[in-house]
């Protein structure tokens, strides 16, 4: 008897712990719901100073929670971009990382190799009133490795050509159209290199920071393919580029031509990026870097193969591999990336590009109506469109960074020494395969 | 006896290891992850994983919980002897791949484990060894280098990376010492096993021959036996040829003699005489007819046991003038030789009894039958018997019923009744 009243009170126990277990668990789930996490960076990624970071953060949070009434989205502000990465890194082994976070342009292929990121491409497909070509496609395409889309773009930069009209206009050059070309370059490269001051050292130059890179890019090479296991830098698009490399090199007589020069006034071009334009330009709320010259901005001459590309690289927002509501996650990197409002504030807030075409085609309505900031602040729309509709996503597998490298102590060895580019570039491209196969 | 024993401590021991092993790969790794994630060589660590590491108390507890319900199980399985039930066995290896998962296949041991306990239920060489090639195509299969190839999984030695020189030696150092002595009372365990199987044969051999031995006996004993059955009928024979023929004989002689004496003195009493001669040596006859009757049941060899005891009955209720019935109720009677003699001649003696001591003149016969015993029982409605002194007749049906194994209950009191009770042998019925 008394055995039978312990076994029913051993199960009742048995029972209402499990009841209570429900319980607790049912409400923490359900308040966790409510929740959704967001990683983010103050300052800009691309290295220019940024004061308005929580502007747009703060907008798209309070527009994502207006929306979706009862969720809160939580998130640690004040981390630099310099710590960003480690941040994010340390986290996600921690298993404490956001649900949606920003992912810098260098950090993507390693986060998407660790698997910490979302495969997005349900999501896509599904969401019915989500177009993904309303993007540029370089944006885009940067989110994607080996056909998996992990990262929507919210924020692109091209690079472009930093001109001194002032130089140019007293060398008695004209304005530089948009689809100049290789010899274009060279010839007036060439035209301003010389000694101003009549020491008999040279003193004003052709460029600086243009590398194989931009030659290659706008020269139709294509070094890789997209999952970065085979390398063939063996045709006469990469050859050519070496060479032209070399000659726009040999301009400088051996001179080490910097950013400092270009910024004193002595270069008339440098290669830059979007984001540094929209920095120093004279903009209202812009530093005024420049202020010696007049400062214009072009695209990258084309080589005789190729067109008047830019290099890109972009600022992914991704999703947690272990976020617990990607639904609510998905619709959070909507209002980022997706949100014609959100992204036009990257044009009041941010140094980059949006990455919606609608969004420029309509900053160039609303500018053609205030020609004032059109004038004034030299933000020409129109060719940010031109740059970046003919933008190459940066290559995005893992050992980019290396093999670029390799390929940088390649080139400049074959500058360096005046080796055939052919016999260089196969060197380049057995160290290369070396690497990849290791 | 003594290897068992240590074949099952070798089993702890072997448990409480891959516990000390389980405990110590998730203790470090999750130690390690911890530290890499507070000491800023996160993003350093992630460039070389190609999986991002299980989140560090999480990984500790489902393997150390899943190890923990694995012993639970094969606890189970001991105290209750669950023997071939599958879900059991399916149960333990689930268990054992979980824990194993939960590890990132960093320790494969536990499937050691696993065939090591699974072995106590799978008997005859065969199917161990078919456990054994199971067993050891999963321990392949369960490799960090196989699977890495497939699951992106984050091996132990990445994370001992984070560590300087000496210490992440070390530590696969220990990791590896594990490993190979797991393997080594695994191997222990084997041999003691099989060492356990050769003793139980040996056992098996020796309980042969002591079997063998005894069977000899066995037959020594029915010879013997047999002997003294024949000595003893010699004995029942000469005692029969001395009550019967000895006595006719004496009296005919004795008659003769006389008949002899008188012939020439009065023919008349010749002539009693030997009407009187006549007389002995019909009885002698007819006593000779019983004796050779008892000796050798025609009946029986002619038809079945029923309709012998039948004839019996019918040939005894005429000479005895007496009522006998026979109430049969155990249906078809035909069972052994031997069996159906003995039963045979037990109903003969005691209607023999009822009517020659008993001076009866109803005897009730009734056969029951209850599973195997066959129960036969006399009743008649004679004098019976105060004291039963086992006399001839009655010592002899107990011989008899000694040799099937049976025994016989005996009632003077009301009448006389005798019960018998025989163990029938299986098989022979539905001959």
């Amino acid at each position: 008897m008394k055995k039978k009243i312990m076994k029913k009170g051993f199960c009742a126990g048995v029972f209402t712990a499990a009841a209570l277990m429900i319980v607790v668990g049912s409400l923490y789930y359900f308040n966790s719901q409510k929740v959704i996490t967001l990683g983010f960076f103050t300052g800009s990624a691309w290295d220019v100073p940024d004061a308005y970071t929580y502007q747009l953060i703060d907008d798209a949070v309070e527009k994502f929670e207006a929306d979706h009434p009862g969720i809160k989205v939580q998130f640690v502000s004040g981390i630099p971009k310099n710590d960003y990465s480690e941040y994010i890194a340390s986290a996600l082994i921690k298993g404490n990382a956001p649900d949606v976070f920003f992912v810098l342009p260098e950090d993507f292929s390693t986060l998407a190799s660790a698997d910490a990121l979302m495969e997005l491409d349900g999501y896509i497909d599904r969401d019915v009133e989500y177009d993904k070509s309303r993007y540029y496609d370089a944006s885009f395409a940067f989110g994607n490795i080996s056909g998996s889309q992990y990262g929507i773009p919210f924020e692109s930069v091209p690079s472009m050509m930093f001109v001194n009209k002032t130089l140019l206009k007293n060398e008695g050059i004209d304005e530089i159209p948009r689809d100049w070309t290789w010899e274009d370059f060279y010839r007036i490269c060439g035209k301003v290199t010389k000694d101003t001051d009549g020491n008999g050292i040279e003193d004003q130059f052709g460029v600086c920071n243009y590398t194989w890179q931009h030659a290659f890019v706008t020269n139709g090479v294509v070094p890789f393919d997209a999952n970065g296991t085979r390398c063939s830098l063996i045709s006469e698009n990469a050859i050519e580029a070496v060479d032209f490399v070399k000659a726009i090199s040999g301009l400088a007589n051996g001179n080490v031509v910097t950013a400092d020069d270009f910024d004193m006034g002595s270069v008339a071009f440098m290669l830059a990026l979007l984001s540094d334009y929209r920095t120093y330009k004279p903009y209202p709320w812009s530093i005024k870097k420049y202020t010696n010259f007049e400062l214009g901005c072009v695209p990258l001459p084309k080589g005789a193969r190729g067109d008047n590309k830019s290099t890109m690289s972009t600022l992914l927002l991704c999703m947690n591999s272990r976020a617990t509501n990607e639904a609510l996650a998905w619709e959070l990197i909507k209002t980022f990336c997706y949100d014609i409002e959100i992204q036009s504030e990257i044009y009041t807030y941010k140094q980059g590009a949006s990455v919606l075409k609608t969004v420029t085609d309509s900053m160039t309505t609303m500018l053609s109506i205030n020609q004032d900031l059109s004038e004034e602040g030299g933000m020409d729309i129109d060719l940010i469109t031109y740059i970046m509709d003919r933008a190459e996503p940066d290559y995005n597998f893992r050992e980019i960074a290396s093999v670029k490298e390799i390929i940088d102590v390649g080139i400049d060895d074959i500058v360096k020494s005046g080796m055939n580019s052919k016999i260089g570039l196969q060197k380049i491209e057995k160290r290369v395969r070396r690497f990849l196969n290791q | 006896m003594v290897t068992s024993a240590l074949k099952n401590s070798v089993l702890n021991l072997i448990k409480s290891f891959n516990f000390i092993i389980v405990l110590y790969i998730s203790v470090i790794s999750a130690v390690t992850i911890k530290k890499i994630g507070n000491s800023g060589a996160a993003l350093m660590f992630l460039k070389k994983v190609n999986a991002l590491p299980p989140v560090p108390g999480k990984m500790l507890l489902v393997a150390v919980s899943f190890f923990i319900l694995l012993i639970l199980l094969m606890y189970i399985h001991d105290r209750y002897e669950i023997t071939h039930q599958w879900h059991m066995v399916i149960a333990e290896f689930v268990c054992t791949v979980l824990v194993i998962a939960a590890l990132q296949v960093n320790y494969n041991g536990v499937i050691l484990l696993f065939a090591a306990h699974m072995m106590n239920y799978f008997e005859g060489s065969g199917k161990r060894l078919l456990l054994l090639i199971f067993g050891s195509a999963f321990f392949l299969i369960f490799d960090y280098n196989v699977c890495s190839n497939i699951f992106n999984i984050i091996s132990f030695e990445t994370y001992t990376e984070y560590y300087m020189g000496t210490v992440a030696t070390l530590l696969i150092l220990v990791k590896n010492l594990f490993t190979t002595l797991n393997i080594i009372l695994f191997i222990v365990y084997t041999i003691l096993l099989l060492r356990e199987q050769m003793d139980e044969k040996d056992k098996i051999n020796s309980l042969n021959e002591q079997l063998q031995a005894a069977n000899r006996e066995l037959e020594n004993y029915a010879a013997e036996s047999e002997k003294l059955a024949q000595t003893r009928e010699r004995n029942r024979l000469a005692r029969e040829i001395h009550d019967t023929l000895g006595h006719t004989l004496t009296g005919i002689i004795a008659g003769i003699d006389a008949a002899s004496a008188v012939a020439d003195v009065s023919p008349d009493m010749l002539k009693q005489y030997l009407s009187i001669v006549s007389d002995v040596a019909r009885q002698g006859m007819t006593d000779v007819r019983r004796s050779v009757n008892e000796l050798r049941p025609d009946a029986l060899e002619q038809g079945d046991l029923l309709s012998a005891v039948n004839k019996m009955i019918y040939q005894m209720s005429a000479t005895a003038k007496a009522r006998i019935t026979l109430d049969n109720r155990a249906g078809k009677l035909s069972f052994g030789e031997d069996e159906e003699e003995i039963i045979y001649r037990i109903i003969q003696e005691s209607i023999t009894n009822a009517i020659r001591h008993g001076k009866a003149d109803t005897v009730m016969i009734t056969i029951t039958r209850e599973y195997n015993v066959l129960t036969v029982a006399i009743r008649d409605n004679g004098i019976g018997a105060k004291n039963i002194e086992p006399g001839f007749g009655i010592t002899h049906m107990k011989e008899r019923l000694d040799l099937l194994g049976g025994e016989i209950q005996i009632d003077g009191s009301e009448g006389f009744s005798i019960i018998a009770k025989i163990p029938l042998r299986w098989g022979v019925e539905n001959d």
